[in-house]
């Protein structure tokens, strides 16, 4: 964590690179900043929540903190998946998170120059969540901001809220 | 941090003790301090490369001294305030003022460590003040003890200011200095033999001392030239001042330079006062070290000190809150892993026959010491209530003197445990209930002398455990509270209707005084009686599942009875279902289980819609009903159902703010002890959730919150008037409704429905006899049990029926069951009871369909009544 944020600290040199976790969501690559990931591990969720956001599975008990599970598929409109998902646990702002992935990949540094932020190009539920493209050698990698992921997650509670 | 160099890091380690340690020493300690004064120039070496840079060491590293000073000083001066109230009360008790001297003289020594020349220079006269006292140069008397108390304030302001902005502040402290020194000079001129005295009187105030050099470029970066006293006892402050100097001596051009927060106001100072420089901080600080050397009365005193300090920091450190926190859910994780652990092994001695008698040796040890661990754990979050109390001895006497009474506190049970989080919640509330009992509870003196009083009054603060809950009693021996007076105040506010306020029992009308805006103080004073305040206190009470009751006799006082939960972090819960998912409820919203099934006694329980939405009859009144199933949208078996199909379940009774309401669930499942989790925002934000809990399978529970369920489902709350005097359609207020049933001898008698908590049937085999009295087991505990007709004739009845149908009396007097045949029904009589018509065990009589019928007086069915005749016997 300290590395990565010196790494953001050194200002704008030429070489700057972030460290990215990536992994697959429904056949297209995403990838979250590799400091903010706690741990990743493949498991169930128990206890859904009743009237929360559509995209929230279950609550999991992670050594007796209470995250919630975000399902990436349902919350970037895709198909949803059944069964188990690798979790993605995050800490940022001050609260912790699941996100549940189909598989993941790899963890890479990737220098802040290759990092597109201005034309994304995506809509819908998936540019909500997305906060920057790079182009790697196989395709389009995602980048996702765990914020707009939430803010978007909040939305959704809304709207059920009203129905 | 990391990056300090290695002289700074051993300043870290004892910056504080040393400045004490080394007082007494002599002078042959100087040449080591001064080749020592790197340790304390923290940061601000001579090497470091920029002021910028120098100064962000400077400030991290002090600023953790500074934070520690200022923690410690804030326990110390509340200590203060409660030694001089008690000083007071006994001016002879020599420990006390030793330990008031050496508090103060602490404080007085790290402000000098820290160049806080104000606060150096009113704890200087101060201590100087209990110098004289100590020696025996000086009695205490009011003005002393008043003029030292308002020191303490004095101490307490500047250190918040410290804490705050870094900074002393702009107030000036010179009046204190000033009368601090006049009262020691005018209560020793009142002794006959106190001319001496006044010879050793302390150095000149910060404005008339002698200006000494001012911190300009010296080449020398020792203590300029603290001439007037570095002679007679050098201490170690010096060593800081010293750095302070170093740090203007490489940067002259400019005193007031930022450099550091922590060390700016003594360079200001040097700045703005121009005399009042930053060694003259050192010689006020080193002055008081030449009186007490000088007049050598008690010797003893600062080895003791230095003996005494060590020993209490070794029993008590200071630990993160947060990292107890994390220590807390790490045993819960034990706690999970402990019983995953257990059940496996359970499992394989079950399935296969492996029969591993050590391992399960191991397992039994596991879960001990986890059980033990637990508790522990939990411990570390609980602090007494002193920290609450202490504040009040100083409240009670500062007010006392205002209000112009003579009280005297009693504290019982200070050493009463509660939850860390729970402690700042509740001082407000106890200290608003405190200043209304001097300013509005006790008398005047005369007054109380008048009425054959003692002059001064009682009050008496009691906290105690109580089932699981803190009960804090606050109990003047005042004149009460005028019934009459709120009961017209309540009628004028128009609360409640002049008939209706005429019906209501005092304890009833007493509970207006709860209502926002409602005071009974015929004057308005500085102290209390403004009109906000009591409603206040019960609505922080009961935000943290509290409670708060009140009682007054007119003439002989009153009693506020506060009832607090242990813990936040750990509250009761009950566990319901409803279809395959599982919730907990705080208990504390919880009223009462009533069992909702097709068929019951329809008079009793029967579910009704109004304008579509579902309600109950309990008791003669609505209660809405909200069906959790159909609210969260889950499947479950408790729905609303059709007319012809009525539903079933269990209706919980919640009750939250103003909001009273029924929660159909599919089941109970149990009550059990739940540690409350935090969620994330984005549930938080349902409204629907207060939280979540891991119950003992690892399975994540979550708890509902009642007051947002009660607005998600868009229960209508209940007014303020309608709450209080149930107003609504000129209804009689249901506690003035009685529970009329017919005895076990076939006498019929009503109850007051108030203090009825609820209907129980249960086989004979429970009831049990126990310290003379008939006990019945339920719940897991046992309540006593008394026969109507014992109540009222001495005369018990033989159980001859296989089940007893028993009312059970509310908890507030203290739990007891009251045996009955069978229950009659609930009625409102038109015409108040009449009190006249009354007996032994009988409150008075109502009319019940043309009929008399007695109202038990349930006090005497308490087994600390006065005992009935016979004791009730049973028949095989």
């Amino acid at each position: 964590m300290t590395r990565a944020t010196e790494t953001i600290d050194a200002g704008k040199a030429a070489a700057e690179t972030r460290r990215f976790c990536t992994f697959v969501v429904a056949g297209r690559a995403f990838a979250v900043d590799a400091s903010a990931v706690q741990e990743v591990f493949r498991g169930t969720v128990t206890t859904p929540v009743p009237r929360g956001p559509k995209a929230i599975r279950g609550l999991l008990n992670l050594r007796g903190r209470i995250v919630p599970a975000i399902d990436m598929r349902k919350r970037m409109g895709f198909e949803p998946i059944a069964g188990e998902g690798i979790h993605v646990v995050l800490t940022a702002g001050g609260e912790t998170h699941s996100l549940i992935v189909d598989s993941l990949t790899d963890v890479v540094d990737i220098p802040v120059s290759a990092i597109e932020t201005s034309t994304i190009g995506a809509e819908g539920e998936i540019g909500e969540c997305i906060e920057g493209v790079v182009a790697a050698r196989d395709g389009l990698v995602h980048l996702l901001g765990i914020e707009a992921i939430l803010a978007g997650l909040a939305e959704q509670t809304v709207e059920r809220k009203m129905r | 941090m990391g990056g300090r160099g290695g002289d700074a890091a051993g300043a870290s380690g004892e910056p504080l003790p040393s400045v004490q340690a080394s007082r007494p020493l002599g002078g042959e300690r100087r040449a080591g301090q001064s080749a020592e004064t790197p340790v304390y120039g923290i940061g601000v070496g001579a090497s470091a490369p920029s002021v910028s840079a120098r100064g962000v060491g400077f400030m991290n590293d002090n600023e953790e001294y500074v934070r520690e000073f200022l923690v410690e000083s804030a326990e110390n001066l509340d200590q203060l305030d409660q030694d001089l109230v008690a000083l007071e009360e006994n001016p002879r008790d020599s420990q006390r003022l030793a330990s008031i001297f050496r508090t103060v003289h602490t404080i007085k020594g790290t402000s000098g460590f820290f160049g806080f020349a104000k606060l150096g220079a009113i704890t200087h006269s101060g201590e100087h003040l209990l110098g004289q006292l100590r020696d025996g140069k000086i009695d205490l008397d009011d003005d002393v003890t008043g003029v030292l108390l308002t020191l303490v304030d004095a101490v307490r302001s500047i250190l918040e200011r410290i804490e705050k902005t870094g900074g002393e502040g702009e107030s000036d402290f010179h009046d204190l200095s000033q009368s601090l020194d006049r009262v020691a000079f005018e209560a020793a001129k009142r002794r006959e033999d106190g001319g001496v005295v006044i010879t050793r009187l302390a150095p000149p105030l910060p404005e008339s001392a002698p200006a000494p050099a001012p911190p300009t470029a010296t080449e020398e970066p020792l203590p300029a030239d603290p001439e007037p006293t570095a002679a007679a006892a050098p201490v170690t402050i010096e060593a800081p001042v010293a750095a302070e100097e170093r740090v203007t001596a490489e940067k002259p051009e400019s005193a007031a330079a930022p450099i550091a927060p922590a060390i700016a106001p003594a360079i200001t100072m040097t700045a703005e006062g121009g005399a009042s420089t930053v060694p003259l901080s050192t010689a006020q600080v080193v002055a008081p070290e030449a009186v007490t050397a000088a007049a050598p009365p008690s010797p003893a005193q600062p080895p003791a000190a230095r003996t005494r300090r060590p020993a209490v920091s070794e029993q008590s450190i200071r630990v993160d809150v947060g990292l107890l926190g994390t220590l807390v859910d790490l045993v819960g994780e034990l706690v999970l892993a402990r019983n995953q652990l257990e059940s496996t092994v359970r499992h394989k001695t079950a399935t296969r026959g492996d029969e591993h008698p050590e391992l399960l040796k191991v397992v039994h040890r596991i879960d001990t010491v986890t059980a033990s661990l637990q508790a522990a754990a939990m411990k570390t979050r609980m602090q007494p209530i002193e920290q609450v109390f202490s504040k009040f001895p100083r409240i009670v006497r500062d007010l006392a003197v205002v209000c112009g009474k003579e009280v005297t506190l009693e504290i019982d049970g200070a050493d009463t445990e509660l939850d860390r989080s729970l402690i700042e919640t509740i001082r407000d509330p106890l200290t608003h209930l405190v200043r209304n009992a001097v300013d509005h509870g006790i008398e005047a003196p005369e007054v109380r002398v008048a009425r054959g009083k003692p002059a001064a009054g009682r009050l008496s603060l009691r906290a105690y455990h109580e089932s699981g809950q803190v009960m804090v009693e606050i109990r003047d021996d005042g004149g009460g509270i005028p019934v009459d007076v709120v009961r017209k105040k309540a009628v004028a506010k128009g609360l409640v209707s002049a008939e209706q306020a005429a019906l209501l029992s005092e304890e009833r009308v007493l509970q207006y005084i709860f209502e926002p805006g409602f005071s009974t103080a015929a004057k308005v004073t500085d102290v209390s009686g403004r009109g906000v305040g009591m409603d206040v206190v019960r609505t922080n009470i009961e935000a943290i599942g509290g409670a708060v009751d009140i009682g007054s006799i007119p003439g002989s006082g009153t009693t506020v009875r506060v009832r607090i939960p242990l813990t936040l972090a750990i509250i009761p819960a009950l566990i319901v279902s409803s279809g395959s998912h599982r919730f907990a409820i705080p208990q504390a919203a919880v009223r009462e289980l009533i069992a909702l099934r097709a068929g019951t006694n329809g008079s009793v329980v029967a579910v009704e819609g109004l304008e579509g939405a579902p309600v109950m009859r309990l008791r003669g009144r609505l209660l809405p009903l909200v069906f959790l199933g159909e609210l969260l949208g889950i499947e479950a078996n408790a729905m609303p159902g059709n007319p012809g199909h009525p539903p079933r379940g269990t209706v919980v009774v919640l009750r939250s703010d103003e909001v009273e309401f029924g929660l159909v669930v599919d089941g109970v499942t149990v009550s059990e002890d739940i540690v409350v989790k935090p969620i994330v925002a984005v549930l938080v934000a349902l409204g629907l959730y207060a939280g979540a809990t891991v119950r003992g399978d690892g399975a994540v529970v979550l708890i509902l919150d009642p007051r947002g369920i009660a607005h998600a489902a868009k229960v209508p709350p209940r007014p303020a008037s309608d709450r209080l005097a149930e107003a609504a359609a000129a209804e009689v207020a249901p506690l003035d409704r009685y529970l009329v049933c017919e005895s076990p001898a076939g006498r019929v008698v009503a109850v007051p429905l108030e203090e009825v908590a609820r209907l129980e049937t249960f086989p004979r085999e429970r009831l049990q006899h126990a310290a003379g009295h008939m006990v019945v087991h339920r719940e897991g505990r046992l309540t006593a049990i008394a026969d109507v007709d014992s109540v009222l004739a001495g005369v018990a009845q033989p159980v001859d029926t296989p089940s007893v149908t028993a009312v059970i009396l509310s908890a507030t007097l203290g739990e007891v069951a009251l045996r009955v045949r069978r229950i009659l029904e609930v009625v409102a009589p038109e015409a108040p009871i009449n009190r006249d018509l009354r007996a032994r065990g009988v409150l008075g009589t109502i009319a019940v369909a043309g009929r008399a019928t007695e109202v038990i007086d349930v006090r005497h069915a308490l087994p600390s009544a006065p005992p009935s005749t016979a004791t009730p016997g049973v028949t095989a």
